[in-house]
């Protein structure tokens, strides 16, 4: 049986037995969330390769603590949160606001006529998340990862059960205000 | 407020009950700007959806993580290497200490030490073994020796029985 053929309940068996190298499907499995979950609270993006390799160095070393009544995701996003947070503080990374952003891009060229390439839909994404604070901005990508239920990104972000779904409906709102407003053509065109 | 909220998350989520749908529905199409309110979040939900993931442009992520993860367990490896050593050091000058006292005490009386403080050591008396055979030197040779190889067996065993991992520091 090849590594890959594992489950993610059995790589962890091995890498608690001391298999290393069982890690690296795990690191190969997750490096995309935790490099997105860290990039929405630090807004930049050395900065979240940093926090994505710490928190997996931190997931490592601690492997023993992880009980297996969660998902290792679950478990492995919570110390994504924590060290993205820590690092925030530490850093004071200065934030940019939406204003900042459309000197950059010009907001006016977003008529009907305008084809917005994938990449530019997704600049005004990053930056309309971004414009969100940095717990809204975590936990709204986990809510649109898809791959997890509300109890565990209650597990993950520490909030309260029922605060979870109205702190994300609020982020959606602001998000799509911002992103209706940048991007109205473009929403439309999609629905 | 909040409950409203708490409804038309659910209600965008799919998981009210028909009844409560119905009522949400009712209430949505009377309220044109909560109407607008919620086809801005449909349409920026399903972009969203598309974008929401960044994308991860480093290749060289996971090398890098398994080349920590190699200089920690390397690390780990090397202090626990260290520690055995020194514990095996240790032994083996006690044990050659003991067996030095031994032999000087046969060649010469023992030294009247006056501290009261010292700690007394387990006596060990090997002076019917040591009278049965001829060289007492050679004895004493061959029990460090064997106590030496005791100390390299048993950590031996305790390293393969027991990962430990040392802080990072070491």
């Amino acid at each position: 049986m090849s590594k890959t053929e594992y489950t993610e309940e059995e790589l962890v068996s091995l890498v608690k037995k001391g298999d290393a190298s069982c890690f690296r499907h795990l690191v190969d499995k997750h490096k995309s969330y935790a490099y997105a979950l860290a990039l929405r609270v630090v807004n930049n993006h050395e900065d979240a390769q940093e926090v994505a390799q710490d928190a997996f160095i931190k997931a490592y070393t601690n492997i023993g603590a992880f009980k297996g009544d969660a998902k290792f995701s679950t478990w492995l996003y919570r110390i994504v949160f924590n060290t993205a947070i820590s690092r925030k503080r530490k850093k004071k990374l200065a934030e940019t606001n939406i204003e900042q952003a459309s000197g950059v891009f010009d907001a006016g060229s977003l008529s009907s006529s305008d084809q917005l390439s994938m990449q530019e839909r997704k600049m005004w994404i990053n930056r309309a998340v971004e414009q969100l604070p940095e717990d809204d901005a975590f936990l709204i990508t986990l809510y649109y990862f898809q791959e997890l239920t509300l109890e565990e990104i209650e597990k993950i972000t520490g909030f309260a059960p029922g605060n979870v779904k109205v702190k994300i409906f609020r982020a959606r709102k602001k998000l799509a205000e911002w992103l209706g407003k940048y991007l109205q053509e473009e929403i439309t065109s999609l629905t | 407020m909040e409950k409203m909220e708490e409804k038309l998350f659910d209600y965008l989520e799919g998981t009210l009950s028909v009844g409560e749908r119905e009522r949400v529905e009712k209430a949505i199409r009377r309220d044109g700007a909560l109407e607008k309110e919620m086809e801005r979040l449909r349409e920026a939900d399903a972009l969203m959806v598309q974008h929401n993931m960044p994308g991860f442009p480093d290749e060289g992520f996971t090398d890098r993580v398994m080349g920590r993860v190699q200089m920690k367990g390397a690390r780990a490896k090397s202090g626990n290497k260290l520690i055995r050593m020194a514990l095996g050091i240790f032994g083996g000058m006690f044990v050659a200490v003991l067996a030095l006292l031994q032999g000087f005490s046969e060649t010469s009386p023992a030294p009247e030490v006056q501290n009261n403080y010292l700690p007394k050591l387990p006596a060990v008396d090997i002076t019917s073994l040591l009278e049965t055979v001829d060289n007492p030197a050679l004895l004493q040779l061959a029990m460090i020796v064997s106590a030496m190889a005791v100390l390299l067996v048993v950590d031996k065993v305790l390293s393969k029985k027991f990962r430990i991992n040392l802080p990072s520091f070491i």
